[in-house]
C-alpha cells in the first residue's frame, strides 16, 4: 500500500519538473519566436519597459494601460482582458473579447495560417489548419501530431488542378451550347428581316392595287413607297460615291396628298412621283448614263419597288393578301422563337434552349420532356424543368413543388484554409462512375420556384434549384431541411462560370533553414 | 413528438399513409383524458369521501384483526390481517393480509393486499389466463435491488401483547437509528401515525377513507342491489365502461384501492410528477388558484399540454414530499395503475387522539389496480428525505460527461451530409456542443433498428466523424414497430408484444402506421429489445459513441384510448397494462440499458425516456414533452423540473426553444439563458418549423446563445459534481431555494428561481419578453455575490437587478467554493486535461465550502475507485484554503488518476473581505511535501466586493493541498 502511494507521489514529483522546464521552453517555439505569433507580429512582444525590480513589462495589446511582467507571455495564464498575452495557449480562450487572430501555425510546405486559440493543445490535431502540428505542441494526454504540410499541399494542387481541368471542360460545352444558341437566334433574326422586307413591298403592291384603298392608308403606302426609295437612294450613293453626299431631298408635304383619284391612276402618280424621285436624286446618281438609270429601274422593278403593270389585276391581290397572312404568319412564329418578352434567359441566354418549349405560341405551355431533367430519389421522382416548373411524384402522390420564379448567380464562398468551395455538394460513388463532376467555380445558378401544392396542415411548397457547373446535367440531390422547403442541387455545364483567375493566393513557406 | 403527421417529405414514405387519419388539435385537449368523473373508480372513491365527509355517524368498516398480529425480530417485519366488514347481513368478512417492514434504509413500508386474490381463488369467467392475483410487481420495477431488505435491528415492538389480550387499542413500534421514528397503530378503526421524534408526521386513514374494493362474482344484470356495497360507496360502472367510444371491459370487476394520508402540520407537499404545475403542489378540491380535479398520474401523450395543470402527462412518479421548518416527509405510493391523489390543505384541528396542531395537508390516493404498497419517510430536512427515496428506488445514474453537456436536436436532420453539416457550423461559428440527435426521419419507413440507406448510407462512418472532435449521436428507438418490419414480425411471432383482450398482439396506429409494441415487462422481450442493440448489429453496428432515444413509451398509440394503449390489453404473466401502465416506459428504457451494458460493459450507456416511473433515474434522462415555443412554456419548464428534482429524477430538461412552434430570436435566446441550467441541457424543434440552430440566429442573439451554452461548458465541472451528489445521496442538480433554506417558510413555494446544485450560485433566468429587471428574492442572511462582477447583494427579500439581453441574473451565496473550466473548447471531453478555477466565496462570517468531483466521464471505473473527490474549506481565521481527495481508496487500476497528473488549478477567486497574511502579495502552497509560492494579482472588479486572485498555484489534481492566504 505505501508502495503504492510513495509510486504516485514520486510520479507527480517528477511531473512538476517537467511542468517547471516546460514553461520556460513553452513560452518561445522551436524558431526562437513568441509561440504563435506570426514573424510580422513579433516585434509587438517585445518588453516595453522594465519594472522597479527591473524586471521587463509588457503592454497588453488592445488594454496598453494593464501592465504586466513580460514574462508572462504565454504563461499558459490569462492576465489581459483582451487575450493578447496568450498567443500561444489556450489560457484566454474562454474570453469573448479576443484581440489576436490565433495561433499562427507556420505551416512550412504549405501555408501557414491562424488556429483559434481554443484549438491549441486540447487533444485533436488540427491538421486542416495546422498541418505542421504545431497546435498540439504540449502533447497533452499524449497526443504527437506528425507534419503533413507536404502531402497536403500535394492535396491541395491535386484538387486545384482537378477543378482547373473540370471547369475548364464544363465551360467549353458551355461555350458550345452557347454559340448554338447564338447561331439559332441569329438564324431567326436574318429570316425575320427578310420576311419583314417581303412583307413591306407586298403590302405596298397591295395597296396600290386596292381599288378601295382608303385616302390616307393610300397615301400612306406612297409614304412608304418614297421613303423606301430614299433608302435605296442612300444605299446606292454609298455604293457609288463617298462625295456626293450631301444630296437634299425636298420634303413632300404628305399632309397635302389628297389623291381624289382611282387606283389605276397609279402610274401617272408613280411617274410623277418617280420623276420627283430623280429630279432630287443626288447629283452623283444624277450624273450616272441613262442606261444605268434604266437599269436601276429594273432593279427596282425586279424588287417590286416599281410596279411594271400598269393596269389593276384584282386575281393578284387576292394572291398577295394571303400571301401577306403566310407571311405575317411566318414572322410571327420567328419572333416568337425569339422570345423577347420572356423572362431573362441568363448570361448569355443559356437556358434558351430550354424557354423554346415551354413558351410556345406566346403561351407558357408544358415544356418537352427534353426541356426537362428528371431523377428518382429515395423513391421519388422529381422533374425539375428550368424556367417553368419543378414536381415531385411518387407515393401515390404528384406534387408540384413551385413554379418558377426568379434566376440569380450566387458567388460562392470559399474556404480560406483550403481554397475550396464551402458547402460544395458530394457526388455519389455511382454518380462519379457515370462520370459526373461538380466543380466549385465562381458562382452558383439559383432558381426560386414558389406557390407550389399546399403541404398537409403547412404552407405551400417551394423549391430552391442550385446548380452548380459541371460536365454533365443532373441532380445531385435533393434536401428538405425544413418541411415543404426543398432544395434540389444539381449540377450542368450552364452553371460554369469564366476561368478561375487563381482559387486562392498559395504561400508556399520554404524552410529558410 | 406526438401524434400529428405530415406527409410533405419524400425522406419518409410513411407520412402520406398517416394523412389518412389526421388529428387536427390546435392544443391540449382536457377532454382527450377522462376527467376524475368519468373515470369510474376515481368517480366512486370521490363519492366516498364526500359521503363520508358529509356523514356524522359513519364507522369505517375497516378493522384491524388483533388475533392474526404477529410480528418476527429477525426480520423486522409485523404481519396481520385488515379485516373489511360487509354492510348488514352479510356475515363474509374479507381479508385482507397486511405487513409492515422496517427497511435497512431506514424506511418503514406497508403492504396490503387481498387473501382471496393472493390464493388465486377467482374466478374470472370467459379469461381463463389472467392473472387472479393483484398485481404485486410494481415495487420490483421499482426497488433498487436490495432496497426492499428489511431487519429488526432498532426496531422494538411496544404493547403489542396488550393489544392481543385486548387491554389497548393502539401500539407503538420505534424504530430507525436510535429509536427515533415510530409509529403508532390502531385497530378499530385502522390507522397509522408516523411519528419522528415523537412528533406527528404521517397518518395513515385519518380520514378513515381507505377503500379496498374486494374481489366479487359479477352481479346478474337483473340484480338490484349490491351486497358486497357499503352505504358510503357507489357501483358505478364497476364491470366496464366506455369512454370516447373505447369499451373497456373489467374482467376482474372493481379492484381499486384508495388511502388518504395526512401530513400532520405540513402546508407544502411537493413531488407526484409529472405535471405542468407549480413545485409546492395546490389543493384539489376548488378554490381560488385551486385545481377543480385531482392531479392525476397515468402516463399519455399529451398534445401541447398547457402549464397550471393537474391533467396526466408522459411519466409518473408516485412519490410525495412534504417539507414544514422543523422537518420533512415523504411517501412513496407504490403502485403503477392509473392514479389521482386529491389534496386538500387544512387548518388547524384536533379530533381525536391525532395530533395535528397546525396547519396540515390531506391527501387522498385512489389507484385503479393492484396492492397498497407505501413506504414512508421521516427527515430532518428535504434533502434527507431524498436520500431515503434514493435508497429505495436507486439514485440518478451517473451519466456520461457528454450526457451533461449540450444537445442538439432537431425532427430532423435528414442526411448524414445534414448532420455534418450542423456539425461543421458549430465549429466556425465557435459554439460547443457535444451531442447531435436524430429523431425518427432515419429510419427506413420508420421502421426502428433500421437506416434509412438513401439518407444515412454509412452511419457509422458518421458517426466516426462526429467522434472526431468528441461527439455522439443520439438516435431515437421507440417501443411501437411496424408490423411488416422484421422486428414487428418476429415479436409478433415469439409472442413478445403487448397483446389485446382477445389474446392477439395488439395492433395500433403509430408513426410506422400498423405496429406492435414490445412488451419489455416480459424478460425475454427485454431480452430481444437488448439484442438489437448488440455489437455488429444491423443498427448499432461497432460504433462506440452511439446514444439512444426511447420516445412514444408511455405507450404513445395513435387514436388510442387517451392517447394510449388499452387498459385491457394484456401483457406476461397475464397482467392487464391497467396494472402496470405507469411502468411500462420505464421497462422499455431498462432494456435499451441492458443492451447497451451488454454492448460495452465499461461504457455507461445513455439513454434519453419521455415516459418515466419511480426508478427511471436508474436508467438515464427524461424531458417534458412536447412543449411550446410560448413564454408560459419557458416559465413552467423550471418549476416542473425541481418537482422532478425533488422526486428523486432529477436528470431532467424540456426543450430548448419550445417544441411546436417558432420562437421568436428573444424568446430562443432567454430560452438558452434558462437551459444551460437544465440537468439535461437539449434543444429540440418541430418539422414543421424553422430551422433554429444556435448559429442560424441573428445577432445579437447568436452571441448570447453562444454565450449561455459557453456557461454551461464553464461550469461543467460544478453541473457534473451536482450530478455525482445525485448519484449518492438523491440532491436535486437544480435545487429548490427551499433546500438551502429550510427553516425559512417564504422559500417554500419559490419555483422561478434555484440553485446550481451545492455551489451556492442562485439563478432567476430571464423568462419574461422584454423586460429590463428581474425581483430576485435572496432567501436568508448570508451575502450574495454577483456572478459576473461580484457586487455585493445583502438582506433577505427581493432585490431588483437589470438586466439586458445578455443578462442572466446570477448570484453566488457567500460561504461556497465551486469549479469552473473557463477555456473554451469545441465538446467536453475536449476539457478534459483543462486546468481548473476555483471561485471562493466567502459567507459573511469568513467561510466556505465546497467541493469537486472528477473522473473519466465515460466509463465504470469510478465505481472501483478510479475518480477524484476534493472537498474545499477555507477558514478566514487560519486564512488556510484546503483541499482534501474524499476518496481515499486504492483501486488496482487508476487510470483516471493518473492521466489527471499534469493537470492543475491555474486560478483561485477569492471574493469577500480577506486580508492576505503576507504583505508581499505572495502566498504559500502545499502539496505533496513541497512548498512554494504562487502571487496574487489583485483585480478590482467592482467597487462592493472585495476579489483576491491566485494566479497559478499549481496544485495538481489529485493529491491534498493547502494555500496559505
Amino acid at each position: 500500500m505505501k508502495v503504492g502511494i510513495k509510486g504516485i507521489t514520486t510520479l507527480v514529483v517528477a511531473a512538476s519538473l517537467v511542468i517547471a522546464n516546460r514553461e520556460l521552453a513553452d513560452r518561445i517555439d522551436e524558431s526562437g519566436f513568441i509561440r504563435g505569433v506570426a514573424p510580422v507580429d513579433q516585434n509587438k512582444y517585445l518588453p516595453i519597459g522594465s519594472d522597479t525590480h527591473d524586471n521587463k513589462v509588457w503592454a497588453c495589446l488592445t488594454n496598453p494601460e494593464i501592465i504586466i511582467p513580460w514574462e508572462a507571455i504565454n504563461d499558459d495564464y490569462c492576465d489581459c482582458p483582451d487575450g493578447s498575452d496568450e498567443p500561444g495557449t489556450a489560457a484566454c480562450s474562454g474570453l469573448n473579447a479576443q484581440a489576436l487572430p490565433g495561433f499562427w501555425c507556420q505551416n512550412i510546405g504549405y501555408k501557414a495560417r491562424y488556429i483559434p486559440n481554443h484549438r491549441v493543445n486540447d487533444g485533436l490535431c488540427d491538421y486542416k489548419l495546422c498541418c505542421d502540428g504545431s497546435d498540439e505542441w504540449a502533447h497533452i494526454g499524449g497526443v504527437k501530431c506528425e507534419n503533413r504540410c507536404e502531402a497536403m499541399q500535394r492535396e491541395w494542387h491535386t484538387l486545384v488542378d482537378l477543378e482547373t481541368e473540370e471547369l475548364h471542360r464544363g465551360l467549353k460545352i458551355r461555350e458550345e451550347r452557347v454559340q448554338e444558341t447564338w447561331k439559332k437566334l441569329e438564324t431567326i433574326r436574318e429570316e425575320m428581316k427578310d420576311i419583314s422586307d417581303q412583307l413591306v413591298h407586298l403590302k405596298l403592291q397591295l395597296n396600290i392595287r386596292s381599288e378601295n384603298s382608303h385616302e390616307v392608308l393610300w397615301c400612306e403606302t406612297v409614304k412608304q413607297q418614297y421613303e423606301a426609295l430614299q433608302d435605296r437612294v442612300k444605299f446606292l450613293e454609298s455604293k457609288i460615291s463617298s462625295e456626293d453626299k450631301a444630296y437634299d431631298i425636298t420634303e413632300i408635304d404628305w399632309t397635302q396628298c389628297q389623291p381624289q383619284q382611282k387606283a389605276n391612276l397609279w402610274t401617272n402618280m408613280w411617274a410623277s412621283l418617280w420623276n420627283k424621285f430623280i429630279e432630287h436624286l443626288p447629283a452623283g446618281i444624277k450624273n450616272i448614263s441613262k442606261a444605268q438609270l434604266h437599269q436601276f429601274q429594273k432593279w427596282l422593278i425586279s424588287n417590286g419597288f416599281l410596279e411594271p403593270e400598269t393596269k389593276f389585276n384584282p386575281q393578284k391581290s387576292a394572291q398577295i393578301q394571303a400571301e401577306i397572312v403566310k407571311l405575317k404568319q411566318e414572322y410571327d412564329i420567328k419572333r416568337e422563337q425569339l422570345l423577347e418578352s420572356n423572362p431573362d434567359f441568363g448570361r448569355d441566354n443559356i437556358f434558351y434552349p430550354y424557354a423554346v418549349s415551354i413558351f410556345n405560341n406566346g403561351k407558357v405551355g408544358s415544356p418537352d420532356p427534353g426541356a426537362c431533367i428528371n431523377t428518382y430519389l429515395a423513391g421519388y421522382e422529381y422533374k425539375v424543368c428550368p424556367l417553368h416548373s419543378v414536381h415531385q411524384t411518387g407515393n401515390g402522390h404528384d406534387s408540384l413543388l413551385g413554379k418558377y420564379e426568379s434566376m440569380s448567380e450566387v458567388i460562392l464562398e470559399r474556404d480560406n484554409v483550403t481554397g475550396l468551395v464551402r458547402g460544395l455538394p458530394k457526388l455519389t460513388e455511382d454518380q462519379m462512375a457515370a462520370g459526373w463532376t461538380i466543380v466549385g467555380g465562381k458562382s452558383k445558378l439559383v432558381m426560386e420556384f414558389s406557390g407550389g401544392t399546399k403541404c398537409w396542415e403547412g404552407p405551400q411548397r417551394k423549391a430552391k434549384v442550385e446548380i452548380f457547373c459541371g460536365e454533365i446535367d443532373g441532380i445531385l440531390a435533393v434536401k428538405e431541411a425544413e418541411k415543404c422547403q426543398y432544395v434540389i442541387e444539381m449540377v450542368s455545364p450552364v452553371a460554369c462560370k469564366e476561368k478561375l483567375d487563381k482559387i486562392d493566393e498559395v504561400e508556399i513557406i520554404h524552410d529558410e533553414l | 413528438m406526438v401524434t400529428i403527421s405530415t406527409h410533405s417529405s419524400w425522406l419518409s414514405s410513411a407520412i402520406a399513409l398517416l394523412c389518412l387519419f389526421p388529428i387536427l388539435v390546435k392544443a391540449v385537449d382536457k377532454s382527450v383524458f377522462k376527467s376524475c368523473a368519468e373515470s369510474s373508480f376515481c368517480k366512486r372513491n370521490r363519492h366516498y369521501a364526500d359521503a363520508i365527509d358529509r356523514s356524522q355517524f359513519w364507522a369505517s368498516p375497516y378493522e384491524v384483526q388483533t388475533s392474526s398480529l404477529k410480528y418476527d425480530i429477525w426480520t423486522g417485519k409485523l404481519e396481520g390481517n385488515l379485516i373489511k366488514n360487509l354492510p348488514n347481513g352479510v356475515q363474509e368478512q374479507i381479508i385482507f393480509p397486511f405487513e409492515l417492514s422496517f427497511l435497512v434504509s431506514g424506511n418503514a413500508r406497508l403492504k396490503i393486499d387481498e387473501e382471496r386474490r393472493m390464493k388465486q381463488n377467482i374466478s374470472i369467467p370467459g379469461f381463463g389466463n389472467l392473472n387472479k392475483q393483484r398485481y404485486n410487481q410494481a415495487a420490483e420495477w421499482a426497488l433498487a435491488s436490495g432496497a426492499a431488505q428489511s431487519m429488526g435491528e432498532n426496531v422494538t415492538v411496544h404493547g403489542l401483547e396488550d393489544i392481543q389480550n385486548g387491554f389497548a387499542q393502539t401500539f407503538e413500534i420505534t424504530y430507525g437509528p436510535g429509536g427515533s421514528k415510530s409509529v403508532v397503530m390502531s385497530m378499530n378503526p385502522f390507522k397509522m401515525d408516523f411519528r419522528n421524534q415523537g412528533e406527528s408526521q404521517v397518518l395513515l386513514n385519518s380520514d378513515g377513507l381507505i377503500n379496498l374494493e374486494h374481489w366479487r362474482p359479477q352481479p346478474a344484470n337483473d340484480q338490484l342491489f349490491d351486497f358486497q356495497l357499503n352505504e358510503m360507496e357507489l357501483n358505478h360502472d364497476m364491470w366496464a365502461d366506455q369512454f370516447k367510444g373505447f369499451k373497456d371491459t373489467k374482467p376482474r370487476g372493481p379492484e381499486s384501492i384508495a388511502l388518504d394520508i395526512t401530513f400532520s402540520g405540513y402546508s407544502h407537499v411537493y413531488g407526484i410528477p409529472e405535471h405542468s404545475d407549480t413545485l409546492s403542489l395546490r389543493q384539489t378540491r376548488g378554490g381560488y388558484g385551486n385545481h377543480d380535479e385531482p392531479y392525476r398520474l397515468y402516463n399519455v401523450d399529451i398534445f401541447e399540454y398547457e402549464p397550471n395543470s393537474a391533467l396526466p402527462m408522459y411519466g409518473a412518479i408516485p412519490f410525495m414530499q412534504a417539507h414544514k421548518q422543523e422537518s420533512s416527509a415523504g411517501v412513496f405510493w407504490i403502485n403503477a395503475a392509473d392514479t389521482y391523489i386529491d389534496i386538500i390543505k387544512t387548518a388547524a384541528s384536533n379530533e381525536d387522539s391525532f395530533d395535528i396542531t397546525s396547519a396540515s395537508t390531506r391527501t387522498h390516493w385512489m389507484s385503479e389496480a393492484g396492492i397498497i404498497d407505501l413506504v414512508v419517510m421521516m427527515g430532518d430536512t428535504p434533502g434527507s428525505i431524498n436520500k431515503l427515496y434514493g435508497d429505495l428506488t436507486g439514485f440518478t445514474t451517473l451519466p456520461q460527461l457528454s450526457a451533461a453537456s449540450y444537445h442538439q436536436c432537431r425532427w430532423n436532420y435528414n442526411t448524414q451530409d445534414d448532420v455534418l453539416e450542423v456539425d461543421e457550423n458549430f465549429d466556425l461559428n465557435d459554439i460547443p456542443y457535444d451531442v447531435i440527435w436524430l429523431d425518427i426521419e432515419y429510419t427506413k419507413d420508420r421502421s426502428y433498428f433500421t437506416w434509412d440507406p438513401a439518407t444515412f448510407p454509412n452511419p457509422e462512418l458518421m458517426m466516426q466523424k462526429l467522434d472526431e472532435s468528441k461527439r455522439k449521436l443520439t438516435a431515437i428507438i421507440d417501443p411501437h414497430l411496424k408490423a411488416s418490419s422484421r422486428v414487428g414480425s418476429e415479436i409478433k411471432a415469439q409472442g413478445l408484444a403487448i397483446h389485446d383482450k382477445d389474446r392477439n398482439p395488439f395492433l395500433g396506429q403509430c408513426w410506422p402506421g400498423d405496429s406492435y409494441w414490445i412488451d419489455t415487462t416480459n424478460v425475454d422481450a427485454r431480452n430481444y429489445w437488448a439484442n438489437q442493440y448488440a455489437l455488429g448489429s444491423e443498427f448499432a453496428g461497432n460504433s462506440t459513441n452511439l446514444f439512444i432515444w426511447n420516445d412514444m413509451n408511455e405507450p404513445s398509440v395513435f387514436h388510442g384510448v387517451e392517447t394510449t394503449i388499452n387498459r385491457d390489453s394484456i401483457h406476461i404473466d397475464g397482467w392487464e397494462n391497467r396494472d402496470l401502465h405507469n411502468l411500462y416506459g420505464m421497462s422499455v428504457v431498462n432494456g435499451t440499458y441492458e443492451g447497451f451494458i451488454a454492448r460495452d460493459a465499461n461504457s455507461r450507456p445513455f439513454i434519453l425516456t419521455r415516459s418515466f416511473f419511480a426508478g427511471s433515474q436508474r436508467f438515464g434522462a427524461a424531458w417534458t414533452g412536447d412543449n411550446v415555443a410560448t413564454w408560459e412554456s419557458l416559465q413552467i419548464a423550471t418549476p416542473m423540473l425541481l418537482t422532478n428534482g425533488v422526486a428523486g429524477m432529477p436528470f431532467m430538461g424540456a426543450d430548448v426553444g419550445g417544441f411546436f412552434k417558432n420562437p421568436t430570436s428573444e424568446l430562443l435566446a432567454r430560452w438558452y439563458q434558462s437551459g444551460t441550467f437544465y440537468p439535461f441541457f437539449r434543444a429540440h424543434a418541430h418539422i414543421d418549423t424553422k430551422r433554429r440552430e444556435p448559429f442560424l440566429v441573428a445577432e445579437p442573439y447568436k452571441s448570447v446563445i453562444r454565450d449561455a451554452i459557453k456557461l454551461r461548458y464553464a461550469l461543467l465541472p460544478s453541473i457534473y459534481t451536482a450530478f455525482y451528489h445525485a448519484s449518492v445521496d438523491g440532491s436535486p442538480i437544480m435545487m429548490p431555494v427551499y433546500y438551502y433554506t429550510p427553516k425559512n417558510e417564504r422559500s417554500f413555494a419559490i419555483d422561478d428561481q434555484f440553485f446550481v446544485g451545492n455551489t451556492g450560485i442562485l439563478a432567476k433566468p430571464v423568462v419574461q419578453q422584454d423586460v429590463d429587471s428581474v425581483e430576485i428574492y435572496i432567501p436568508d442572511d448570508e451575502v450574495y455575490y454577483d456572478y459576473f462582477n461580484y457586487h455585493c447583494y445583502e438582506g433577505m427579500g427581493y432585490h431588483s437587478l437589470k438586466v439586458e439581453l445578455d443578462t442572466i441574473p446570477l448570484l453566488s451565496r457567500g460561504g461556497h467554493i465551486y469549479a469552473r473550466r473557463d477555456r473554451f473548447r469545441r465538446s467536453s471531453e475536449l476539457m478534459k486535461f483543462d486546468p481548473f478555477t476555483l471561485i471562493v466565496t466567502l459567507s459573511k462570517s469568513g467561510f466556505a465550502k465546497g467541493d469537486l468531483y472528477i473522473d473519466d466521464g465515460n466509463s465504470f471505473d469510478h465505481q472501483s475507485g478510479d475518480f477524484i473527490h476534493y472537498e474545499f474549506t477555507f477558514n478566514s481565521g487560519f486564512k488556510k484554503l484546503m483541499a482534501v481527495n474524499q476518496n481515499k481508496s486504492n483501486p488496482d487500476t487508476h487510470k483516471f488518476i493518473d492521466g489527471m497528473a499534469n493537470v492543475t488549478i491555474e486560478k483561485i477567486i477569492i471574493v469577500g473581505d480577506l486580508t492576505p497574511t503576507r504583505s508581499d502579495s505572495q502566498v504559500r502552497v502545499s502539496q505533496n511535501t513541497e512548498s512554494w509560492d504562487a502571487s496574487i494579482v489583485n483585480k478590482s472588479l467592482t467597487s462592493s466586493a472585495h476579489v483576491l486572485v491566485i494566479k497559478k498555484p499549481n496544485v495538481t489534481i489529485g493529491t491534498d493541498w493547502e494555500i496559505q492566504v
